[in-house]
């Protein structure tokens, strides 16, 4: 393994240090080439298309450059009705990045390549860290928590009852408990929501959904239905439903749905991470399907954790990704887990998701908020 | 063995500390490999493909990114004229039989492979320093260095491949079985594993490694097998014996690759409209066109065609699959397509295995089979567009038409470790020195 | 056509009829048998064929059926109507569901009419069968023929679709069992009988003979109007079943030829027989109606006989009497009538006799007392003039003996005609030459025609070349001819013309010569004609009337014949025909 690395290492380092180029320098080469095939000075559009592993702000960074470059070089920029079409992919092979601009006059194309040895520093720094903080464990399992009265009150739901606890000393304390009288008999694999109301809170179950109340003692009544999981508390207009007997959370065609503000991404049963519009997420092949949107000041992009892929009972992982342009970026490194993940939900409050693990080792469900912090 | 190739390299820092469940790897065990291909040989020159990775190495090699890199040789110095090259071996290296790695054992092996495709040339060995002499420049000998049939080998009655390689030969069933064992005194470390058995055309998905080729009967794969999917490595492309640029222009329009990829590679393939696939060109993307069945209508209107033959592999269920999509979409253009398995069809349907990520090195061996060798000529290494635009030219021929690319796909036990970081270092050997397994 | 003749030909026209009458019987009788049989081995294929579709009808509901509730295809619609599963995976699923129930067609099909599956055409996936989405029961369809697409060409299939609910759409499974040789070959025809499948209904006939003719027609006139329907061949029967689609388009004609060329042949082989049998029939009865017509008619042969003999002049002929039926009394009956013939020829040959000798004495009489009346008045004469004038008795004396020596030779010339017609001797024959003979005779009389002082008379010659010899007494003929052109020129007192003719006549058997001696005179009656060759009939004032009579027996000492033709004021032509 430490051979194999070193050896990367080692091609790595010799072609970085040959010809390694920062988004501008490349972004120049390629404005002067450009425009040296445009003697006329033309109006020329510029579109840009991805299709390698740069992260979307190296993207950007470059895009920029690229446009100033060209206009330097006394190419008027327009959007509307230009002269010529300039466009630009960012394309990777086996070597590296090689940029492809297709210049476009007319029916004419001309096509210019330039391969990108992109410094590696910039890709491969982690930008985020993941904070873990764990807030209960218990021998049965943990579905989903929420804390309340600026997080004073806990309340665990598990997959038969909710539990409220109190914060003293740093500990939590029981209050109290309700039993939950269900539609169905428990999932084999279960899972449920918990989401605060003005009146206390309400539970979301496959099938049941209950209404709870805090004051004066911790109540909770239950009824048969399947009303639309807020996956996202942040915006109760996203809505998937509980698939009965299939274990997945359903928006019409769609299951696993997590949201990211602007789109509701789904993973299908192939495993693949789509939009609504069934546009595929790329994304690497370790993503699990468990995954949760999380807001992070670091990142201007939507982010996303994710779990681990495989059927590994005895570890996980959580990693936080970059969405951007149809690609999934980690942005963060991987944090390891001491057994699977069995519930990760964006929390009530911005920027922290509920992660809910069982310890393969001790059995126990250990419930934990995460957040993210920009690393240095 | 069958190449890969593995597109990650840009995050491998990171996955190398995110491995699911990542520990230390064990010494010892057996690993079991199925091949479906009985036609594999030992014989490192065999055409049909052959074994020979573990056990024999060539003086360079190239990574994943198509770097040479030092393998039995650690450096190397050419003339200005490219005519001559002289290389220094790795010292403290020994064969299988324990004759120790020199110039003069290295040389005879080096030059009958070189003889054989070159004609002309000397190989002059002293101590550990090979001299190449050619009559004609060789500015890309290194890339030939890194190709199996330079494996620096021995041959004895009882053996037919000792090499230097981290597996020795224990026993040879040809067509059937090929049982390594470990080199204890490898000069990059002892393996991991004790032994490997390679099975050969078993199909029974038993082993610890096995291939899954497409076409094949579905076979029950034993619960909790990974499957593992490389990128593509294979090229399936129709083949025109007298190109009629109207007619494989149509052809190209008619054709609908992307239900070739959904259903019949069940989305492992990657629509093909370029001869080299994206992750090796980096361009492929500049080629793609959509189907246009009106087009290709009012281009065959033009034409009184007779039937046309479409000859595929025989045995190979899954090109027979694509023949006869390939022919019925031919049909909705009103081109008539028989597939048969009789040589000499005005098409054919050919199998283009990718052996390199060196692209220029792949497109001037891939346009050797379209007889347009000759085009190499204009192809400048430090500017990627004239590789482009000889892709662009032996695609305006119209005699290959790229339907789709093909990945290898394995299924791996789950005591299989290390499968994916061992394939790293080179994208189309099977690198089974990484390897390890539960016990 | 002889009595024998008549009755061979009746009796054998009797038993050929007879005989025709029981072969067309037969071969009619066997004709409508076969016919019947032929219908009842068409119907009975055609039966088949309709238990055999049937029985395979219901084997394809139940494959489609029970590939419809597999456990494969249920998870199938499960998935589909669950969640938007990729079908992909299922792309070969139907080969494997068609080999396990041994369809030829199986296809499943998604809720929007796309091809998740085909077995027939795996390669046809993603390609749409709109007509399954049709707003059709198909469970109350049934199964239905229709026509598959598949690599190579189009086949027909017996077809069912089944469906199962897919979420909010249906999952459609159809299969079914191709109809081609193999369906064929399991409705066994019966030797002679052909069937098969036509489905291009435009293709050309395979070949130009009648029976393929035939079969366009047929299948020409089905296309037109669907139904069953037979046409029959010189050497076929043939019989069309339309196979019809769902939609009742015709899809297939399922053509049966019933070969007649058996039928023929055994028809051949009877009509054949039945000549063989009848023409032996007819050869026995023609056996039978010779011996039957032999034996019925010898006695009235002998009988005819008999009749001609008597009819030669052989009077005396006797037919034998065999029997005692109405021939044998016939023969009785001709004895008898013989022997009074023979009785009445004799008295008649007297009563000839007496009448010959009776006209001869009247002749005779007539004759002499024409010369002997001047005798007697002579020499009465001669005694009155002794007695009165005996001085003109010398001049009347010498008057009256040169009256008597004239009126002496005269009764000397009738004496010595009726002698030599007494004393005609038999002809003594040789060769003579007609025509010599006819200028001789003619040069005899030239100078009696150019008389002077006698209207003139013509001779015209129109003699035969090429006239054979006749064996003739040329002393008899030529006198015979002497009569008959003095007779001529008797007749014509104001001249005329006299004409005189040969001619060979070659009959049959033999030839004959014919002279004519024609005259341009006054002409005969009737009457005169018959009774002109009666010895002393003379229409002259004088003559003995002899030498036509003469003449007579001369052509008859010849065997010859003599006629006479004339019209009164056309002159009379007398004809003589000898044998040469």
């Amino acid at each position: 393994m430490t051979r194999v690395a070193f050896v990367l290492l080692f091609g790595w380092v010799t072609v970085a240090i040959g010809q390694a180029q920062s988004p501008p320098e490349a972004a120049a080469q390629l404005a002067a080439r450009i425009s040296s095939q445009l003697p006329r000075h033309p109006t020329v559009s510029l579109e840009l298309q991805n299709l390698s592993t740069m992260t979307p702000g190296d993207l950007s960074s470059f895009g920029r450059a690229l446009e100033e470059q060209l206009r330097k070089s006394g190419l008027p920029m327009t959007a509307t009705q230009p002269e010529v079409r300039a466009h630009i992919t960012i394309s990777e092979n086996a070597r590296g990045l090689l940029l492809v601009a297709e210049i476009l006059t007319g029916d004419n194309r001309t096509v210019i390549m330039q391969p990108w040895i992109a410094r590696p520093t910039s890709e491969t720094k982690p930008r985020i860290r993941i904070l873990r903080r764990p807030v209960w464990d218990q021998p049965e399992p943990i579905l989903d928590l929420l804390l309340l009265n600026s997080e004073s009150e806990l309340l665990v739901l598990s997959p038969t009852a909710v539990l409220s606890f109190h914060l003293a000393d740093g500990k939590w304390i029981a209050t109290g408990v309700a039993a939950l009288s269900l539609a169905r008999p428990p999932a084999r694999d279960p899972r449920g929501r918990i989401e605060s109301t003005p009146g206390g809170f309400r539970v979301y179950l496959p099938d049941t959904t209950c209404t709870g109340t805090l004051q004066p003692m911790l109540t909770v009544a239950c009824g048969p239905g399947n009303e639309a999981w807020p996956v996202n508390p942040r915006d109760p207009s996203f809505v998937v439903r509980w698939v009965t007997d299939r274990n997945v959370l359903e928006s019409p065609n769609f299951q696993s749905a997590f949201y990211d503000g602007a789109n509701g991404w789904f993973s299908t049963a192939g495993h693949r991470i789509v939009d609504r519009a069934s546009n595929t997420l790329a994304v690497p092949e370790a993503w699990g399907t468990d995954f949760a949107n999380i807001e992070s000041s670091c990142v201007s992009n939507p982010t996303v954790l994710a779990s681990g892929s495989g059927d590994n009972s005895d570890h996980d992982q959580a990693q936080a990704f970059e969405i951007a342009s149809g690609r999934a970026t980690p942005v963060s490194e991987s944090m390891a887990l001491p057994g699977p993940i069995t519930a990760l939900w964006p929390a009530e409050t911005a920027g922290q998701a509920t992660l809910v693990v069982r310890n393969s080792k001790t059995g126990n469900y250990e419930a934990s908020r995460l957040g993210l912090a920009c690393a240095e | 063995m069958r190449r890969r190739a593995w597109a990650w390299l840009a995050l491998s820092s990171i996955w190398l500390g995110a491995l699911t469940g990542a520990t230390r790897p064990r010494y010892g065990g057996t690993l079991t490999v199925e091949l479906s291909n009985a036609s594999l040989m030992l014989d490192p020159a065999s055409a049909a493909g052959h074994l020979s990775p573990a056990i024999a190495e060539t003086l360079v090699q190239m990574n994943a990114r198509g770097v040479i890199e030092p393998q039995l040789a650690l450096a190397w110095q050419n003339e200005p004229d490219n005519k001559r090259w002289r290389f220094s071996l790795r010292s403290k290296v020994t064969f299988h039989d324990g004759e120790p790695l020199n110039a003069v054992s290295a040389a005879p092996a080096l030059l009958a492979a070189l003889k054989k495709k070159y004609g002309d040339v000397t190989v002059t060995a002293g101590g550990q320093t090979l001299v190449i002499q050619f009559e004609h420049p060789m500015p890309d000998l290194l890339a030939e260095l890194t190709r199996p049939e330079t494996v620096i080998v021995h041959k004895s009655d009882t053996n037919p491949v000792i090499g230097t390689g981290p597996f020795r030969v224990v026993a040879w069933e040809p067509g059937r079985r090929l049982t390594l064992a470990a080199f204890e005194d490898y000069w990059g470390g002892r393996p991991f594993l004790d032994s490997i058995v390679i099975s050969l055309g078993s199909g029974q998905a038993r082993a610890d490694v096995f291939d899954i080729p497409f076409g094949a009967t579905r076979r029950v794969v034993p619960e909790g097998t990974h499957i593992w999917t490389s990128p593509p490595s294979e090229l399936i492309a129709l083949l025109a014996a007298n190109p009629q640029s109207t007619l494989s222009q149509a052809l190209s329009l008619a054709i609908d690759r992307a239900p070739i990829v959904s259903v019949l590679t069940q989305r492992r393939g990657e629509l093909a409209f370029g001869i080299l696939p994206q992750w090796l060109s980096g361009y492929a993307f500049l080629f793609q066109t959509a189907p246009d069945l009106a087009r290709a209508k009012q281009l065959i209107s033009q034409l009184r065609l007779p039937s046309i033959n479409l000859t595929y592999p025989a045995n190979d269920s899954f090109a027979r699959s694509v023949a006869d999509r390939i022919a019925i979409n031919a049909r909705d253009a009103g081109i008539t397509i028989q597939p048969t398995t009789n040589p000499g069809g005005s098409l054919t349907l050919v199998r283009w295995p990718l052996e390199s990520v060196d692209a220029t090195a792949e497109l001037i061996r891939l346009s050797g089979f379209l007889g347009a060798a000759d085009r190499a000529g204009s192809i400048d290494p430090t500017k990627p567009e004239t590789l482009y635009e000889v892709e662009r030219a032996l695609l305006d021929d119209h005699r290959v038409i790229p339907l789709v690319y093909l990945p290898e796909i394995y299924g791996l036990a789950p005591r299989v470790h290390n499968w994916e970081a061992a394939q790293k270092r080179d994208p189309f050997r099977l690198n089974l020195e990484n390897l390890w397994v539960d016990q | 056509m002889s009595f024998r003749t008549k009755v061979f030909l009746s009796i054998t026209t009797t038993v050929v009829i007879s005989v025709w009458i029981v072969a067309s019987v037969v071969s009619t009788l066997v004709t409508n048998s076969f016919e019947r049989q032929d219908m009842q081995r068409t119907a009975a294929l055609v039966s088949q064929f309709h238990s055999e579709f049937e029985r395979r009808s219901a084997e394809v509901a139940r494959r489609v059926n029970a590939i419809a509730n597999s456990e494969d295809v249920q998870r199938l619609a499960v998935n589909l109507g669950a969640s938007k599963i990729d079908t992909a995976q299922y792309y070969d699923a139907a080969q494997g569901l068609a080999r396990e129930q041994s369809l030829n067609f199986l296809e499943l099909v998604g809720p929007d009419g796309s091809i998740i599956s085909s077995a027939e055409w795996p390669a046809r996936f993603g390609y749409k069968e709109s007509w399954l989405l049709q707003p059709i029961d198909w469970k109350a369809q049934g199964v239905f023929l229709q026509r598959e697409e598949l690599p190579d060409g189009p086949a027909l299939g017996l077809m069912t679709v089944r469906t199962l609910n897919a979420g909010d759409g249906l999952l459609y499974v159809t299969g079914g069992q191709r109809l081609d040789k193999a369906f064929l070959d399991s409705l066994p025809p019966a030797a002679g009988m052909n069937i098969r499948l036509v489905r291009d209904f435009d293709a050309p006939a395979p070949s130009d003979t009648p029976a393929s003719k035939l079969a366009a027609d047929l299948i020409q006139d089905v296309r037109e109007r669907p139904r069953e329907l037979s046409l029959t061949g010189s050497d076929v029967t043939l019989t069309a079943i339309p196979l019809l689609g769902r939609d009742k388009q015709l899809l297939a004609i399922l053509l049966v030829e019933n070969s007649r060329v058996e039928l023929s042949t055994l028809k051949t082989y009877i009509q054949g027989t039945a000549w063989i049998a009848g023409s032996a029939g007819v050869i026995l009865g023609l056996g039978f109606s010779l011996w039957a017509a032999s034996r019925v008619t010898r006695p009235l042969l002998a009988l005819a006989s008999n009749v001609r003999d008597v009819a030669g002049g052989k009077w005396d002929a006797r037919a034998r009497i065999d029997s005692t039926d109405e021939v044998g009394q016939l023969a009785q009956d001709f004895n008898r009538m013989t022997e009074q013939l023979v009785e009445q020829r004799d008295r008649m040959i007297q009563a000839e006799r007496v009448a010959a000798w009776r006209e001869l004495a009247r002749r005779l009489a007539h004759e002499l007392k024409n010369p002997l009346f001047p005798l007697q008045i002579t020499i009465e004469n001669l005694q009155r003039a002794r007695q009165t004038s005996p001085q003109q008795f010398d001049e009347v004396f010498r008057e009256s003996t040169t009256t008597l020596l004239a009126e002496l030779d005269n009764l000397k010339t009738i004496v010595g005609r009726f002698s030599d017609f007494a004393r005609m001797p038999a002809p003594h024959l040789e060769p003579v030459d007609l025509n010599q003979m006819v200028q001789e005779v003619v040069k005899l009389f030239d100078a009696q025609m150019e008389a002077p002082g006698r209207p003139p008379i013509v001779k015209v010659l129109q003699l035969d070349d090429n006239l054979p010899a006749v064996s003739a007494d040329p002393e008899q003929l030529r006198r015979a001819l002497r009569n008959l052109v003095l007779n001529g020129l008797d007749a014509m007192p104001k001249g005329g013309t006299l004409t005189l003719r040969t001619q060979r006549l070659d009959g049959p058997v033999d030839s004959k010569i014919a002279i004519e001696v024609s005259d341009s005179g006054v002409g005969l009656t009737p009457e005169e004609c018959a009774r002109l060759f009666t010895p002393y009939y003379t229409t002259k004032q004088h003559g003995t009337g002899l030498g036509l009579a003469i003449v007579q027996s001369v052509v008859s000492d010849h065997k010859g014949t003599i006629t006479v033709r004339s019209e009164p004021g056309k002159g009379a032509t007398f004809r003589i025909e000898l044998r040469a």
